[in-house]
């Protein structure tokens, strides 16, 4: 999977199943002060990553993904190969 | 107050189909596929939250949840109790209810293929928890106040609005939002097939609850929900709220017997008798009687049992409006202290529809068989429950 579509993946993910508004997502933008992402939220897209990206993401290194960004880049590092 | 159920969605339709004697009772036939004897249910539809919640909120509600918040909404805004009142006041929410049955099922489902917690998701704890309605309510509407589900069986929202009655009586809540919601879902009638209290009319879905009916063969499964505000007098007064009713009297019981499912006519009569006493009141000064007569045949002979002891020779008018709704369960209690509220400030009394040959246990108790013009100045509500929980409040006009 190419970088940009992961980023469209993880908009996508934003968009339709988290239901935020598409001008809200930028790369820069931070997941629970600026899209107003909750810790539910974030159950939500660690199952998301795991049913559809094949690897399972580590409640740890929830916490160090504060911005799009960050999702973006972690899956890109985390990827099966 | 508010209401979503099988026969409205609001209080004014629900009003005119009270009048009218009008069943909500259908029969799906997908309840017989997935395995249940009766496929008799109450048509309550499903709202569109989409255009009046967030995501984050929907998530974690189901089906008896969504019906609550309906029920709530309504009943808030008729009360004019706005979002930044609820800032300001201690509100607090008591629903009798349960856990999202179909939301538990579909945890224990993934948890079965894929054992693993994490395939579960996020919004599993907030719908298998038995305070399933409240947790969301109170989060929803931002109550600050007391917030904590019922669970009583078939009487769990009847006991909801006489605690919420308590916590006003003693002084720690102003305004407490209390009602009940039950899901329709088939998978929460299951246990209630098995053991043969539903119906078998399949044929005659709006024929098929007739408390008090010689055919009566069981009861009919229904959902809903129903909220009412509860207030203290003189707060209610001070804001200018329009009162509906004033509980003047709640009486419980529990049968104390070893027999799990019976009925029991001699705890039926206390809970109500208890009632009377709380109220201060005597059986010639209640009008009507909203009974529990579920249409089992035991269950409604009991109670006729213990109406007719209790009033004797007084003949209070009888109606069961679960003839037209069939059985709200965990809601019963709520929604049919609003159809008693309808009647009582639209003055008429609906019939118990269905009735065409009485059943001797119910001589001498005053049924109406069609709708009856009349004053209403108090009426009781009555539900029983599994496990021999009884349930009786008396609300009378101001």
């Amino acid at each position: 999977m190419t970088r940009e579509e992961i980023e469209q993946r993880v908009n996508r993910f934003f968009i339709e199943t988290l239901e935020f508004e598409e001008s809200v997502i930028m790369p820069d933008a931070y997941l629970k002060e600026d899209l107003g992402m909750t810790s539910v939220d974030v159950v939500e897209m660690r199952l998301h990553i795991y049913k559809h990206l094949g690897f399972q993401p580590q409640k740890k290194d929830m916490m160090n993904i504060r911005t799009v960004r960050d999702v973006y880049d972690y899956i890109e590092q985390h990827l099966p190969k | 107050m508010g209401i979503w159920s099988c026969i409205g969605q609001d209080l004014q339709t629900v009003t005119e189909n009270l009048k009218q004697g009008r069943s909500g009772i259908i029969f799906d036939p997908e309840r017989v596929k997935y395995g249940l004897h009766c496929g008799l249910i109450g048509n309550v539809p499903r709202p569109n939250l989409k255009p009046l919640l967030e995501r984050r909120f929907r998530v974690n509600m189901q089906e008896l949840s969504e019906y609550a918040y309906m029920a709530s909404k309504e009943a808030l805004e008729m009360a004019k109790i706005s979002s930044d009142y609820r800032k300001q006041k201690d509100i607090g929410i008591i629903f009798g209810s349960g856990c999202s049955s179909v939301g538990f099922d579909a945890m224990c489902d993934v948890m079965r293929n894929e054992k693993d917690s994490l395939m579960v998701g996020p919004s599993a704890i907030f719908q298998g928890d038995a305070s399933h309605v409240t947790m969301n309510l109170a989060t929803i509407f931002g109550l600050r106040g007391i917030n904590m589900s019922v669970g009583a069986a078939c009487a769990s929202s009847n006991h909801a609005i006489g605690i919420g009655t308590m916590f006003i009586r003693s002084g720690m809540q102003e305004m407490v939002l209390v009602g009940g919601a039950m899901e329709t879902s088939p998978i929460n009638a299951v246990g209630e097939d098995a053991i043969e209290a539903l119906s078998l009319n399949n044929d005659k879905p709006q024929q098929a609850c007739r408390p008090f009916d010689k055919k009566r063969d069981g009861l009919i499964p229904s959902g809903g929900a129903a909220a009412l505000i509860l207030e203290e007098y003189e707060h209610a007064i001070a804001r200018g709220a329009t009162i509906y009713g004033e509980i003047a009297g709640y009486g419980f019981s529990s049968n104390g017997t070893e027999t799990i499912a019976a009925p029991d006519s001699e705890s039926e009569y206390r809970a109500m008798a208890n009632a009377l006493r709380d109220a201060h009141m005597k059986p010639e000064q209640i009008d009507l009687i909203n009974p529990h007569a579920a249409s089992t045949q035991i269950g409604d002979r009991e109670e006729a049992i213990a109406i007719k002891k209790l009033f004797g020779v007084h003949h209070p008018w009888v109606t069961s409006t679960k003839s037209m709704t069939g059985h709200e369960g965990w809601a019963a209690g709520a929604c049919e202290t609003v159809y008693s509220l309808l009647m009582m400030q639209h003055g008429f009394v609906a019939p118990t529809i269905n009735l065409e040959h009485m059943d001797e246990c119910a001589e001498g108790l005053r049924l109406p068989r069609k709708t009856e013009q009349t004053t209403i100045n108090a009426f009781l509500n009555h539900s029983t429950g599994l496990g021999g929980t009884s349930s009786a409040l008396i609300i009378k006009k101001i």
